[in-house]
């Protein structure tokens, strides 16, 4: 029985084990004829140690897209970009996984979501639900 | 032999011709509810190992560690930890899965017709959130569905030949953290896996009925009929972080499977288990179908 038990302990401890983001340098590129619209220069939140970069809304056609830009966080388990109703993830429309934590990175917006409804960038960990990082958008 | 080839076929079969299947959520393979052969040592461990084919090409191998310990004729306790490999397309991912806590209560002393009653739990050891290079996966890539289950049945033997059990898994607590969301794939084959962000799944009710057949040399076939019927929809929450149910998600699944046992004098057991659907779920979010079956257990009597 002791045995069993220690079996089990073992394999608990290291079940813990955190899966990170991807951290290679992404260099994705919008399109030449994308307008900027709205954008925001990343907040440090209170689970991140260290944020850079800016979050920058183009528009192409009928097409939005979110560009991450000159954008490094620290890593975390279960980072996702969430476009947000505030500077906390309360009413969100969750735009993806976050591809890496480093480099200029594109998310396209699908037609569903009204960009003008959201004022603000998240990087949130959802597993753990800590937000990482924010961006407040506003006009050029 | 006859017997074993005629059986052999018949499940190849099946194999081949149905697609999507089996279901089991953990307790179609746990005491009386597997329908193993009954052993008479007073403690009994066993490994064992299978292999699943799942959605989309995805191959599965599950590997357990379970001891048994035989209290008196009425009493006996289980537990049992399981870890699971997915590979596929989508990538591939190794982890722990659950921790099952079986009682079984034999209601009489006879070998030949006997009631037992069963009741456990299920312990989740992951968020069910493995990822492969910081991509969100599947369920069927998860080595567990992520919730607290209780586990309750009801197992009658006649005249030691035929076997009735029936069992139900009850989910009490989601820890499910899953974020898969098809559309973060480029691959157009990611889309025949349902999104699942912080998944929901409902309860298991189970029915099985086997025959056991003595095929000498302390061999015993097995053939039974596995019935799973998911009760209600699973759900998932959409990029709005609104609940949506999965369509197609509750229902039937009707299984054939064979147990193979042979026993040794020592007490040893080598058990092979087969089994294939022929009645399914039309959606299965929860990464639990397997279009096939092979598991191979060995118990050492301690």
């Amino acid at each position: 029985m002791r045995f069993i038990v220690m079996i089990y302990a073992c394999l608990l401890t290291f079940s813990c084990t955190k899966k990170n983001t991807a951290v290679e340098m992404l260099s994705e590129e919008v399109d030449g004829a994308a307008m900027a619209q709205d954008s925001g220069f990343f907040v440090k939140g209170p689970y991140a140690q260290s944020v850079s970069g800016k979050a920058v809304i183009y528009k192409t056609g009928n097409t939005w897209e979110l560009a991450l830009e000159n954008f490094s966080i620290s890593n975390g388990p279960d980072l996702k970009v969430y476009l947000s109703k505030a500077a906390e993830p309360a009413d969100f429309y969750n735009l993806s996984s976050l591809r890496s934590v480093n480099g200029n990175q594109i998310y396209r917006i699908p037609a569903e979501v009204s960009i003008q409804n959201y004022s603000h960038v998240l990087i949130h960990c959802q597993q753990y639900d800590h937000l990482f990082a924010f961006a407040a958008l506003s006009k050029p | 032999m006859k017997i074993i080839f005629t059986v052999g076929v018949f499940f190849i079969l099946l194999a081949t011709t149905f697609a999507q299947g089996c279901s089991d959520a953990g307790f179609c393979s746990l005491g009386g509810l597997k329908g193993s052969k009954p052993f008479a040592v007073i403690h009994l461990l066993s490994i064992g190992s299978g292999f699943g084919a799942g959605e989309e090409g995805t191959s599965i191998i599950q590997s357990y560690l379970e001891y048994t310990y035989r209290h008196s004729d009425k009493w006996s306790f289980q537990t049992k930890l399981t870890s699971l490999y997915a590979s596929g397309f989508l990538g591939k991912a190794f982890n722990l899965g659950d921790i099952y806590g079986l009682a079984t209560y034999s209601l009489s002393n006879s070998k030949r017709n006997k009631w037992s009653l069963l009741g456990g739990f299920k312990i989740p050891l992951t968020a069910s959130n493995a990822k492969h290079k910081g991509r969100p996966l599947p369920m069927d890539y998860q080595s567990g569905v992520g919730t607290y289950d209780i586990i309750a049945g009801v197992n009658y033997l006649l005249n030691e030949e035929w076997e009735f059990s029936t069992g139900v898994q009850i989910p009490l607590i989601n820890i499910n953290k899953n974020t898969f969301f098809p559309d973060e794939y480029e691959d157009i084959r990611a889309t025949n896996f349902s999104p699942t962000n912080n998944f929901r799944r409902n309860a298991d009710v189970l029915l099985r009925v086997g025959r056991a057949f003595n095929a000498g040399n302390n061999l015993t076939l097995k053939p039974s009929l596995l019935s799973i019927f998911h009760v209600g929809e699973d759900s998932y929450e959409n990029r709005f972080g609104r609940r949506s149910s999965i369509d197609g998600s509750g229902g039937l699944t009707l299984n054939a499977g064979l147990n193979v046992t042979k026993s040794f004098s020592d007490g040893n057991q080598l058990e092979l288990i087969v089994a294939s659907p022929f009645i399914v779920r039309e959606e299965r979010p929860d990464g639990l179908t397997r279009s096939f079956v092979v598991n191979l257990q060995y118990s050492f009597s301690l």
